[in-house]
């Protein structure tokens, strides 16, 4: 499914250079829950970008879904993630004037669905993350988790093979971020979507069946655990 | 006899006739005319026009030689170096600021000459008086204590700018002394006093005059030759296109 | 309609900002629609009172009198004016002859307090002037001349209050006739025309056309023949038909338009419109500053957004479909609202007008109008407005857009 063949990704800063990530190889199967920790600075964002295709890496080569992404380019690189990858953030990133609907369906617009199967798809997505009736609200009208909540459901309403999360809970407090935590889970049992996501946090390394753990853009540790 | 030498005999008596009892209006014209035409001339002077915003004097040099080539030169300061040339029936002037040629033609020789009571058409005019009018002796009459003829011309066409004219002409020296100038319908427009008469090659010419506008009252122009040399050679050069930029 | 949805949501959010901006545009636009009014009023009113009063529709001269037409030559007069004015009217338009030549007005001090002269042109115009000109209209005291009447002139009511004239004041004409010779009469100023056309109230004289051929020794010859054209028809193309048809008649004629006789005025006109360009210009910048500083700091706040849509997949194509959306939409705003004012101030210029009278007695202006300056409505002016303000704007958003697009989607998330 993922697959990271020696690679590296160096930022030049003026003099300095720094290696984010360092000949690192990994390999993520399908329907995986996989939590990557590191402390700050270890490479785990630089990791997360580079999967999720949105940005390049210097040294070595990327597969997902066994196709080559080192040598495609920025418009082949938008269509795939378009298609392919769903992405949450640390602070939800929804658009303020939209409603949880709209913030919802647009990614369905994205890919030119038609409007009936974008409302219907949209409608029971947003039921499954549990905000049945809250389609009309705007973010400011819901609360953190509720927002967060949206978020998974745009990352998941087109159904990617892979969902990548950028500390999804640092934003939440902890009852809060088990229950998205949970979702997640839920909706990677019960659709077989590949979730890789970011922490820092034990508690949520906790939640995860694969941990793997990074330090100055090395992989230091790679462990299965039971649920 | 043959009939040629009766013919002649006849024309001489009947001028003879004609001087000793009177003489005709075409033979002081005539005469006229001929002290005013010279071979060549050379001269200097002066145009004074006076009107309701003051007095003006303009001095120039002129050049001419027979009856239809001339050339003035304005020599006062505020025109210093315009030219006049007529040659035939051509009239050019030339601006030295501008460096330019200009070839005055049908109305434009209306114009005034320096804001006078001149034209530029006046500086064209034929030099035989009787070709454009037709002359009647009306009298005689004392100015300034010489007697003179009084000749009133009218006009044979519309193309002379005055229909009628009346002149004093000096009995004995044969030179206008006073002209006034008529529309057709006998308004006088201009009248025109010689104010000093000077000798030239044997003949008298007047050395200065002054034009009046009759319709604008205070307005005169005073025409003054300061000096004149007659019958001298000149170059044909000198009245050529190329010469009126030096 | 995704991409209009979101660009009309967008806007909500910043609603004093989007307001402002488009206050600006609209300023801009109305300012444009008020002087572009403004002079197209002018304009309208000025090329009827000059075909009303000044130059009639077409005018036939001789080619040699149009090319010494600084001088007004009577030499150069149309000979026989008889067989044209009928294949004019022939040709079913109203056409009169008329003389126009130079003079002095010579004012003694009995009459004028002082002695004076003036340089004039002199229009000598026959009974039918009527079909033509609409100077009936206009006697603001005493009379027209009859015709053959010697001696009756009628004058401007700006040249007559510069020269002191009154009905009944007398002075002499002095003048060159057909040919060269001076003539000069006396002459009596029977009527004052007060004109809308300022330039005809500051140098009209007028006199009767028998009197002046009398004067002038023009044996039945005009300087002109002046054809009006109705307002419907389009003067080229009477212009064609009378010169083809005149060709074979006398081919030392010309048909002139009113246009190449007020050369003056279309160089006033085409100076002014200069300036309406200028306004336009002028909104361009507004729309350019006002819009790109809008859509710069919409996109700096939004940086986030940008990069999590960019992330979601979202072609560059969308965004800047999306962005150049919002900024043409505030500057549609900003043109419907100009236009509402812009007609406001229309419809002011139309019916109420500007009161020059302070300024144009005095000053030439070129335009031919009186004291008054009327607006006209014009459709073309909204839509060029409307049309300009809303693309310009959205063609000021293309840099702030661009260069939020050059930035790494990497970069932009970490900012959140």
């Amino acid at each position: 499914m993922v697959r990271l063949e020696d690679v590296s990704r160096i930022y030049q800063n003026g003099q300095s250079v720094v290696k984010a990530l360092d000949r690192v190889s990994l390999s993520v199967s399908g329907g995986e829950f996989l939590s990557i920790a590191g402390p700050s600075g270890s490479g785990k964002t630089t990791m997360l970008n580079l999967i999720g295709c949105l940005d390049t890496f210097d040294e070595g080569e990327l597969y997902i879904n066994e196709r080559p992404i080192g040598g495609m380019t920025n418009k082949e690189r938008t269509a795939f993630r378009r298609r392919h990858l769903g992405f949450i953030f640390q602070s939800y990133n929804l658009i303020p004037v939209l409603t949880a609907y709209e913030n919802v369906s647009f990614v369905l617009e994205l890919l030119d669905m038609e409007e009936k199967r974008i409302k219907e798809t949209t409608l029971h997505m947003l039921s499954e993350v549990g905000l049945a009736g809250l389609e009309g609200r705007r973010p400011a009208e819901l609360s953190g988790g509720q927002q967060q909540r949206v978020a998974i459901a745009r990352a998941l309403v087109k159904e990617p093979s892979i969902v990548l999360a950028d500390e999804p809970t640092a934003n939440l407090d902890s009852k809060t971020g088990e229950e998205i935590l949970t979702l997640m889970k839920t909706m990677n049992e019960r659709r077989g979507t590949t979730f890789i996501f970011s922490t820092h946090d034990a508690m949520v390394m906790e939640y995860a069946r694969r941990l793997v753990l990074l330090h100055d853009g090395r992989v230091v540790s790679d462990e299965q655990r039971g649920s | 006899m043959s009939r040629k030498t009766l013919f002649i005999i006849t024309l001489l008596l009947f001028f003879s006739c004609a001087s000793l009892w009177a003489i005709t209006a075409e033979e002081i014209i005539a005469a006229v005319d001929a002290n005013t035409s010279f071979a060549s001339s050379h001269s200097s002077g002066a145009i004074i026009t006076v009107d309701r915003f003051g007095e003006k004097k303009s001095t120039f040099e002129a050049w001419s030689k027979g009856d239809n080539t001339s050339l003035i030169e304005f020599t006062s300061l505020a025109e210093r170096g315009q030219k006049i040339l007529r040659t035939g029936s051509s009239l050019y002037l030339y601006y030295p600021e501008a460096d330019q040629l200009i070839r005055l033609q049908g109305a434009a020789l209306r114009q005034s000459v320096l804001g006078s009571d001149l034209s530029y058409e006046d500086m064209t005019r034929e030099s035989s008086t009787l070709a454009s009018y037709d002359a009647t002796l009306e009298g005689e009459d004392v100015i300034d204590g010489i007697q003179c003829w009084i000749v009133k011309l009218v006009a044979k066409s519309r193309s002379s700018a005055y229909p009628i004219q009346t002149l004093w002409v000096d009995q004995e020296r044969f030179v206008v002394r006073k002209g006034l100038y008529a529309t057709a319908a006998g308004r006088a427009l201009k009248e025109m006093e010689v104010i000093a008469l000077m000798e030239v090659g044997g003949v008298a010419m007047a050395k200065e005059s002054r034009i009046a506008d009759l319709l604008k009252r205070g307005s005169s122009t005073t025409m003054r030759i300061e000096s004149i040399e007659i019958d001298i050679p000149l170059p044909d050069a000198l009245f050529s296109l190329e010469n009126l930029s030096w | 309609m995704f991409l209009l949805r979101l660009a009309v949501k967008n806007l909500s959010r910043y609603t004093r900002r989007t307001i402002i901006t488009a206050v600006a545009i609209a300023m801009g636009i109305a300012m444009y629609l008020a002087v572009d009014s403004m002079l197209l009023g002018a304009a309208e009113e000025s090329e009827r009172n000059l075909k009303w009063y000044e130059t009639a529709s077409l005018r036939v001269h001789t080619t040699a009198w149009w090319e010494d037409r600084l001088f007004l030559p009577l030499d150069e007069a149309i000979e026989e004016p008889q067989p044209i004015l009928e294949t004019i009217h022939a040709l079913g338009y109203g056409a009169v002859s008329r003389t126009r030549f130079s003079a002095e007005l010579i004012l003694g001090w009995e009459e004028f307090g002082e002695d004076g002269y003036l340089p004039v042109e002199i229009t000598a115009i026959g009974e039918d002037d009527g079909t033509v000109y609409r100077y009936g209209a206009t006697l603001a005291e005493g009379r027209f001349f009859n015709a053959g009447e010697m001696d009756g002139i009628v004058l401007g009511s700006w040249l007559a209050e510069d020269i002191g004239a009154t009905v009944g004041s007398s002075l002499i004409v002095s003048t060159r006739g057909k040919g060269g010779f001076f003539e000069a009469f006396d002459a009596q100023v029977v009527g004052l025309v007060n004109c809308p056309n300022p330039n005809v109230n500051r140098t009209l004289v007028m006199m009767d056309i028998q009197a002046a051929d009398q004067y002038l020794g023009m044996k039945g010859a005009v300087t002109n023949i002046d054809i009006l054209v109705p307002d419907r028809e389009e003067v080229q193309s009477v212009q064609r038909t009378l010169s083809q048809a005149l060709s074979s008649l006398d081919s030392s004629v010309i048909v002139l338009t009113w246009k190449d006789l007020a050369q003056d005025y279309l160089a006033i006109v085409s100076s002014k419109q200069g300036g309406s360009s200028l306004i336009l210009f002028l909104i361009f910048i507004i729309a350019a500053v006002g819009i790109s500083n809008t859509m710069l700091m919409a996109m700096y706040e939004r940086g986030g957004e940008i990069a999590m849509m960019r992330a979601m997949g979202m072609e560059e194509r969308r965004l800047w479909v999306s962005f150049l959306l919002e900024a043409a939409l505030i500057g549609l705003l900003g043109s419907a609202i100009g236009m509402v004012l812009g007609a406001l101030a229309t419809l002011y210029m139309v019916e109420v007008g500007i009161d020059l009278s302070f300024m144009l007695r005095d000053l030439d202006m070129g335009f031919r109008i009186p004291s008054v300056m009327r607006g006209a409505w014009s459709l073309s002016s909204f839509i060029v407005a409307a049309v300009g303000g809303t693309v310009l704007s959205g063609m000021a958003a293309v840099i702030p857009v661009r260069r939020a697009l050059k930035s790494p989607i990497t970069t932009a998330l970490v900012r959140l």
